[in-house]
């Protein structure tokens, strides 16, 4: 008896890390093709041209709240939308070498006392809330409200703060500590064929980074006069989340809403410039 | 300068003046916004932002290409959610929008997140009209449709929306619908709601709707006494988030 009640309690010490089942609530990474993911690498590369966008893929990678039941929320261009889990990585992106990143939920999600299970519910309402609202084709806030106001990234950060949680502090990163800068030479039809140097950051710590774009002027979410985006892999950087297996199937299903070599869900920003 | 001078070469690139379009149409750029949005060839990456710009532009001329984009079946699903929201910000001509999608909701061949996008829009549009769809959306097998049709009910101020919304938390068996009627019942400000969300608070099994009742009921500018009652009871509540959130309601 005595041994039963210890085994128990060991059980409910185990860190989230080490739990099986993916939770409602558990956000989902992907990179872009070829596991390309803005952030990762030293190189913070924008395309110039239109008609490089159209040709690359931006490798801003995808994020998407499982909400269980095998079942995923994401913001993607063609608005909020909720999917089977499958659909959270095509098999065409498969094909084309994305890969899953990983899944996070916050670091005391296995405690009943912080996270019951009223509060891991109350996340799934809120997303629930959130379908069939617009997706944020200028980047102009990112993080909502409103329909039009959200991408993928800022979807997961809003329905979490909703539950008083803050992932990622809200803050603007334009270089320096915290962070890497990347000068990049832009030279396309753009900028006349001329070179036009641009410097862009990523972030570790807080949600917006600084990019400079021949063209920024339509998109991003502007801050003292610079335009900012939040990217995927500064979430998935936080320490306020952990790892978890990813033990249910969330790829090789049909591509949802993304149009052809989307990229994830920044492409249509990127798009527009 | 060198940007100044880069963006004045974009200008001048006239086939590129597409890319502006999530911005409100000028009436000389509506023929080109039109044409691309109408483009079932083109990549949904260009005509969702010319989409949207037609549902920004105002112009109610844009009404029937949106129109005849939501209803053909052979466009994408996010393609024709993407007309729904652009329809219901242009808002014009009402009667042939809600019409419109009355009739894409109920055709069996319409996509699960095009119906949730349509039920959201009826509740954006305040769409009393379409009332009776809505109530009988809450008899769907689907709980993300019920859940769809509760939200959109909690937008229709001033209608039959609160006796509706109160006679379905009695049969609802979702908790995740439960909770979403209770705050859609927040949501209507109406007195007569708060007497279901104090029988709610006081009865409902599950920790969730008892403290989503509780988060509507703090929307209310005066409370009865008996809703008073029952968030001092609810002080005792096995949930500590629905303790938390009584303690911050009570006066």
């Amino acid at each position: 008896m005595k041994k039963s009640v210890l085994l128990v309690a060991m059980l409910m010490l185990l860190p989230a890390a080490s739990s099986s089942g993916l939770e409602k609530g558990a956000i989902l990474y992907h990179t872009g093709s070829g596991g390309i993911l803005y952030g990762m690498q030293d190189v913070l590369e924008l395309p110039c041209s239109v008609l490089q966008v159209v040709l690359e893929d931006l490798g801003s990678g995808h994020v998407g709240l499982y909400i269980g039941d095998n079942r995923v929320i994401h913001a993607v261009q063609t608005g909020i939308e909720e999917v089977d889990a499958v659909r959270f990585l095509s098999d065409e992106e498969l094909a084309e070498g994305y890969q899953v990143l990983g899944a996070k939920v916050p670091v005391t999600y296995n405690d009943p006392a912080v996270w019951p299970n009223e509060r891991k519910d109350q996340i799934v309402l809120i997303a629930k809330e959130q379908v069939g609202k617009n997706y944020d084709l200028t980047f102009h806030r990112q993080t909502g409200p409103g329909s039009g106001d959200f991408t993928c990234v800022g979807l997961v950060e809003y329905v979490y703060e909703k539950v008083d949680f803050r992932i990622t502090p809200v803050d603007y990163y334009d270089g320096g500590d915290g962070g890497k800068t990347y000068t990049q030479t832009y030279n396309c039809l753009s900028t006349l064929f001329v070179d036009w140097h641009g410097e862009n950051t990523f972030s570790y710590n807080v949600q917006f980074s600084k990019f400079s774009h021949p063209l920024d002027f339509c998109c991003g979410r502007e801050n003292e006069g610079k335009k900012h985006i939040f990217f995927p892999y500064t979430q998935f950087l936080q320490n306020t989340t952990v790892e978890v297996e990813v033990d249910v199937p969330i790829s090789g299903g049909e591509k949802s809403g993304r149009g052809e070599g989307s990229g994830g869900c920044f492409i249509d920003t990127v798009r527009t410039f | 300068m060198k940007r100044k001078s880069a963006f004045l070469v974009f200008i001048m690139a006239g086939s590129l003046s597409l890319f502006f379009s999530p911005w409100p149409v000028r009436a000389a750029d509506l023929s080109a916004t039109l044409s691309l949005a109408q483009d079932s060839s083109a990549n949904p990456r260009d005509r969702l932002p010319a989409i949207e710009a037609l549902g920004s532009s105002g112009d109610e001329g844009a009404a029937a290409p949106l129109l005849k984009i939501l209803k053909d079946v052979s466009e994408e699903e996010g393609v024709r959610s993407s007309a729904v929201r652009a329809l219901a910000r242009l808002g014009e001509p009402r009667a042939d929008i809600l019409t419109a999608f009355e009739n894409v909701y109920n055709d069996p061949r319409s996509g699960e997140n095009l119906l949730y996008t349509i039920l959201l829009h009826f509740g954006d549009m305040r769409a009393v009209e379409s009332l009776d769809l809505l109530s009988g959306a809450l008899r769907s097998p689907n709980p993300m449709i019920r859940f769809k049709a509760v939200q959109a009910l909690g937008e229709l101020k001033g209608s039959n929306a609160v006796s509706v919304l109160t006679a379905h938390l009695d049969v609802e068996k979702d908790r995740m619908v439960r909770a979403e009627t209770v705050r859609s019942l927040g949501r209507l400000e109406d007195p007569a709601a708060q007497e279901a969300l104090t029988r709610t608070l006081a009865k409902d099994p599950e920790p969730l709707v008892r403290y989503n009742a509780v988060l509507s009921l703090n929307t209310f500018k005066s409370l009865s006494p008996a809703t008073i009652e029952a968030l001092k009871a609810a002080l005792e509540d096995s949930s500590v988030m629905v303790r938390k959130a009584a303690e911050r309601v009570l006066p």
